[in-house]
């Protein structure tokens, strides 16, 4: 099932993160929110993740290994000592994603 | 299926078999140095925690291989602590090391031996039901207060908990449950979960509807805001950086929050605090400070702990636009209940999920401006 949203998605829209249905254990379910992910680019240094928002100031994001290799901030943070699980955010990542939401790119649409 | 005819079913799953892999702390290291041996029921059986004549403390099995009897009951004997059915001894390793009264040791004599790290003034045992070792970045990081004169002792308490402990890691992602159950006040709330890490970035306000001193003192009541960076490292031990904001006077504390599996459906809840001592204040006063926000924290498991042994589990949460990523944090959680071969790459992937608290404070500060009105006798606009 799909959100009912999709004519104001402008960007690429991308399918959720994960293949939960293959996931071994079956205890971890996906959230049945309907989450409308959109790929979205870092203007700082083109790291790309997944985002969604349900409101303006809701926002998640899925990155992945490589988009966490990619940012300029964690590599800055993780050369003098920090690990990045416990980076709460990228300032250039959040104001990428905000912007998406501003100019209609990401949809900010409640599941 | 969820549904039928609209109504929503509640899937309550089952309790996974096996235990966590993981780094699980089982309290205190000084109390388990008393040479004495302790019991620890913990992942389904019993352990012995000893310390040998050295200090070192060592985690075996309980039962003895032998005819079964409990070495917690038993006697330390140098490095070695010996059965008080019939005196074998077994050592750090997991070895027998001596039966006194036969002329061979069996070569098969071996039990099973945890592997233990001290950290941050607690002893921890690693469970990995595929019998590996730790990987080199799955670790306990050092609290630099814990070894500082600047600040307190350990306050120490634990809880026996009839649930699984999933309950408590859902804590993690939950953000209205601080108002209902904690009487805080969420202002601010974000989640990012990576690799075996999972934080929660937290703000809240006191609520002056629950402050306990509002109506005895002639002061003014003035806000309590407190900031919040809370990690789980691993399935079970989170490490929680406090600083509060208490009447202008800034506080610093930690607060450890953890817990070990008895069986899949009781876990032990333990939880620890220190804080900075205030300028002034002698070592005595900082541990009664301590002391006193620990029986706060207490307060608030304790609240925990009555929805937790009563509700159901559930593994088909239906959640609203204002709640936290609790299917993620899950997610994230599984991990420690797969062989590592198994862990799909996107499992541990970072994903960050920040709450809209825009609606839950607009609420929230509807209801406590009603129950001020009503302490006061003036009924509310």
């Amino acid at each position: 099932m799909t959100g009912g949203a999709s004519g104001r998605v402008t960007g690429d829209r991308a399918a959720p993160p994960g293949d939960w249905a293959a996931l071994p254990g079956g205890a971890a379910r996906p959230d049945e929110r309907q989450s409308q992910y959109c790929r979205v680019e870092c203007r700082a240094c083109g790291a790309r993740v997944l985002a969604a928002k349900f409101s303006f100031q809701h926002t998640s994001v899925q990155w992945d290994g490589a988009a966490v290799r990619q940012c300029a901030e964690f590599s800055r943070r993780v050369a003098v000592g920090e690990q990045t699980p416990l980076i709460e955010s990228c300032g250039a990542m959040s104001d990428s994603i905000r912007a998406a939401a501003l100019d209609g790119r990401l949809p900010v649409v409640p599941p | 299926m969820n549904e039928r005819n609209g109504v929503r079913s509640i899937d309550a799953g089952a309790p996974p078999a096996r235990f966590a892999r993981g780094w699980h702390c089982l309290g205190l290291a000084a109390p388990f140095r008393d040479g004495e041996p302790h019991a620890v029921e913990a992942f389904g059986t019993k352990l012995v925690v000893f310390a040998d004549a050295d200090g070192e403390l060592h985690v075996l099995d309980a039962y003895c291989r032998h005819m079964g009897g409990d070495l917690s009951r038993g006697t330390v004997r140098g490095s070695s602590i010996a059965c008080p059915f019939h005196d074998w001894h077994w050592g750090p390793d997991g070895k027998c090391t001596k039966i006194p009264y036969s002329r061979r040791v069996p070569p098969t004599a071996r039990t099973r031996a945890w592997l233990t790290l001290e950290q941050n003034q607690q002893l921890f045992v690693w469970s990995d039901p595929q019998g590996n070792l730790p990987a080199a970045d799955v670790t306990i990081p050092r609290i630099e207060g814990a070894y500082s004169g600047e600040w307190s002792n350990w306050t120490w308490d634990s809880l026996t908990v009839d649930a699984n402990c999933r309950e408590v890691v859902d804590n993690v992602v939950d953000m209205a449950h601080f108002f209902y159950i904690h009487f805080a006040f969420p202002t601010y709330f974000r989640n990012v979960f990576e690799g075996h890490i999972a934080s929660q970035y937290l703000k809240t306000r006191s609520r002056p509807d629950y402050e306990p001193d509002a109506r005895k003192s002639d002061t003014p009541t003035t806000e309590i805001g407190l900031s919040s960076e809370a990690a789980y490292y691993g399935p079970s031990y989170m490490i929680d950086y406090l600083n509060y904001d208490y009447h202008g006077v800034p506080m610093d504390a930690v607060l450890i929050n953890c817990h070990y599996p008895v069986t899949p459906e009781r876990f032990v809840l333990q939880w620890g605090v220190i804080v900075k001592k205030l300028p002034g204040l002698s070592p005595e006063q900082a541990d009664k400070v301590a002391a006193k926000f620990a029986k706060f924290v207490g307060l608030g498991f304790q609240q925990d702990v009555d929805i937790w042994t009563h509700k159901s589990r559930i593994d088909n949460p239906l959640l609203c636009a204002d709640d936290g990523p609790v299917y993620q944090l899950r997610r994230w959680y599984e991990q420690f209940y797969l062989d590592v071969e198994e862990i799909p790459a996107d499992m541990v992937a970072r994903h960050e999920f920040e709450i809209d608290t825009s609606r839950a404070v607009e609420a929230w500060e509807a209801e406590v401006a009603a129950n001020l009105a009503r302490r006061s006798g003036v009924p509310a606009v």
